[in-house]
């Protein structure tokens, strides 16, 4: 994470060595009043070379193929979830650095999946899992059950692991957002544009996979469609439904969005316990 | 220094030849599935439709044109050797895509100069699938001379993505310095990514009326006026994707029941829209001065019906109708790991 953090320090630096509180504030209100008026001519490089250190604190780091190729190997690992069906249709598992969503009627296997994958996250040891509880559906018999079920093979060494948040699961995140989207005015689609955002930008920058879940409601014919509306199809990288048969443990998987498969791929897989 | 007054007369270059170098310099580009229409530098293009209909797909195999080069090691890859950049505001860009389409087409130029030269000398001898790829991968300078080429910037707010705007030819200045090569897309990955929250913004009088009050005229205003700067010293191809919201401009949830219930009464498949319905769906919902800066507009949509792909599997397919310049045709067009592929 070092070559993001440069154009930081180095503004900072400037800023500190200045030393004058005023000069500081004369150069901010100079850079204000240029932004304002829009009439930087582009020629004028020797007032912009003075500003340009500031203005690289206000948006993110330019960066290019290559070094996006580079964090992406480095720091955007794939975890499993531990279902060999959803690990191979996505490729390796959950991506850090995206927001996956799971789609799914009720009892349809979110939760199971969910607290599945914290499990064998957990147990192999790939950093620390954060779960969100919504919808009361966390119990910590089953992660206990499931636990003991994935360390059979327990070697009896206690590695010291990370202490790093690398997955965060927050079930259901459609409970908190259905109530404030209904009912006349904006508000209800700032606050899950807003939530959307902060997910993304703390996947990015701390490296961390999010999951959530969505249920489904009604649509037009009766055909059941996803909860929360058409702006929020475009905020997760990843979506996911489950669809289970009732009274089997077999669930199907598909496809609804992804960044590189071909989206209305299925597949099956076995819900244990 | 003497001055030849006669020299202000005389014209520099005719017409033809002031043609014959424009269209060399700046030449029309055909990209699928936007192939129907010439696009040159200096137009904005607006590619408008719901989630997902291979929006940001369109971009990437249009980027990866951009950065291959002419020609490598007398392999012809037809591409412009210019650079990209992109903004991602919706901040949903996988960069693990972009090299999946470039290795890709990489490969196939491989492929293909290799047949046609063995064709050439009277023998034909295939060459092995892993020979190839051996080859090709280890051309792993072209690559990354590919990828230097491609520029990002993520933007989380209005704000981040004006100060990036304000401070992008400062960049490009360095990185063409770098480079050698000039800059030929401008992409911006949905420009309505902050519809919602720069709408709610209050506007603020803050002590001083001469400070501009935030609000989304204000910030649509002020990106034209950065990209229209940008224009005018380094003429570029502006390409923006814009995700079709519901309802957009009424409250709340009555124009998404109103055309629930519109489609039941039809018993309509919500993919089958007619004319009403698409002015439902593709509401215009961005400020005045967007609307007027954009040069052309195209609409995607994603069909039922899907292809099967012989090495693919089955693809969804999708459509895509130029609506500015008004053309009655809709194209057809699946996605494979190369890119955009048209069925005809």
């Amino acid at each position: 994470m070092a070559e993001f953090n440069e154009p930081r320090s180095k503004a900072t630096a400037s800023v500190s060595s200045s030393g004058n509180p005023t000069s500081f504030l004369s150069r901010a209100s100079k850079c204000a009043k240029t932004l304002e008026e829009g009439n930087r001519s582009l020629s004028d490089d020797a007032g912009f070379a003075q500003v340009q250190p500031m203005m690289e604190d206000w948006h993110q780091p330019w960066l290019n193929g290559v070094e996006l190729l580079e964090d992406s190997n480095r720091n955007k690992h794939f975890l499993p979830t531990g279902y060999e069906g959803i690990d191979v249709l996505l490729g390796g598992g959950l991506c850090e650095g995206q927001l996956t969503e799971i789609v799914g009627s009720s009892s349809s296997g979110k939760t199971q999946v969910c607290l599945y994958s914290a499990a064998h996250v957990a147990d192999k040891h790939f950093g620390v899992v954060m779960f969100l509880d919504t919808c009361n559906s966390f119990s910590p018999k089953r992660i206990a059950c499931m636990v003991d079920q994935l360390s059979s093979s327990f070697s009896g060494e206690v590695t010291s692991g990370h202490t790093k948040i690398c997955l965060l699961i927050i079930d259901s995140i459609s409970s908190l957002l259905t109530p404030v989207l209904g009912g006349k005015g904006s508000e209800g689609r700032l606050l899950m544009v807003s939530a959307g955002i902060i997910l993304k930008k703390l996947a990015n920058e701390h490296n961390v996979s999010v999951l959530v879940t969505n249920h489904m409601v009604g649509g037009e014919g009766g055909i059941l469609k996803p909860a929360l509306g058409e702006s929020w199809k475009s905020i997760p990288h990843v979506r996911l439904q489950l669809t289970h048969d009732q009274g089997s443990n077999i669930c199907n998987v598909s496809i609804l969005k992804h960044t590189f498969m071909a989206s209305g791929r299925t597949t099956k897989f076995v819900i244990h316990g | 220094m003497e001055e030849n007054p006669r020299g202000w007369i005389h014209g520099d270059e005719t017409a033809k030849a002031m043609l014959a170098r424009v269209l060399t310099e700046r030449p029309f580009l055909f990209l699928p599935p936007l192939h129907r229409v010439p696009l040159r530098v200096g137009n904005v293009v607006e590619i408008a439709g719901p989630s997902p209909s291979a929006k940001s797909q369109i971009l990437l195999h249009a980027a990866v044109h951009c950065i291959l080069p002419e020609e490598w090691k007398g392999i012809r890859f037809g591409g412009l050797e210019r650079m990209v950049m992109y903004f991602d505001l919706d901040c949903r860009f996988d960069v693990l895509r972009l090299s999946q389409i470039l290795k890709h087409r990489i490969m196939e130029a491989y492929k293909s100069a290799n047949s046609t030269y063995w064709e050439d000398n009277g023998e034909y001898q295939k060459y092995d699938a892993t020979e190839i790829t051996q080859m090709c991968f280890c051309d792993d300078e072209l690559f990354l001379a590919c990828m230097r080429r491609f520029l990002y910037i993520r933007c989380y707010s209005s704000f981040e993505f004006l100060a990036a705007l304000k401070a992008m030819h400062f960049h490009l200045q360095r990185e063409s310095e770098a480079l050698g090569v000039g800059l030929h897309f401008l992409m911006i990955d949905s420009i309505g990514a902050f519809y919602w929250i720069d709408r709610a913004c209050q506007p603020m009088p803050i002590g001083g009326s001469k400070r501009k009050n935030l609000s989304l005229q204000n910030v649509a205003e002020a990106v034209v006026q950065e990209i229209c700067k940008l224009l005018q010293t380094q003429p570029v191809l502006v390409l923006a994707t814009k995700a079709t919201i519901f309802g957009a401009g009424t409250s709340g949830n009555d124009a998404q029941r109103a055309f629930g219930k519109w489609c039941s009464e039809r018993k309509m498949d919500s993919r089958t829209l007619s004319k009403e319905g698409e002015k439902l769906l593709y509401r215009e919902y961005m400020p005045s001065a967007w609307q007027s800066f954009v040069t052309h507009r195209v609409r995607l949509q994603a069909l039922d019906e899907i292809i099967s792909d012989g090495q693919y599997g089955t693809l969804p397919t999708y459509t895509s109708q130029w609506v500015q310049p008004p053309l009655n045709i809709k194209d057809k067009f699946a996605v494979r790991d190369d890119g955009i592929f048209l069925i005809t």
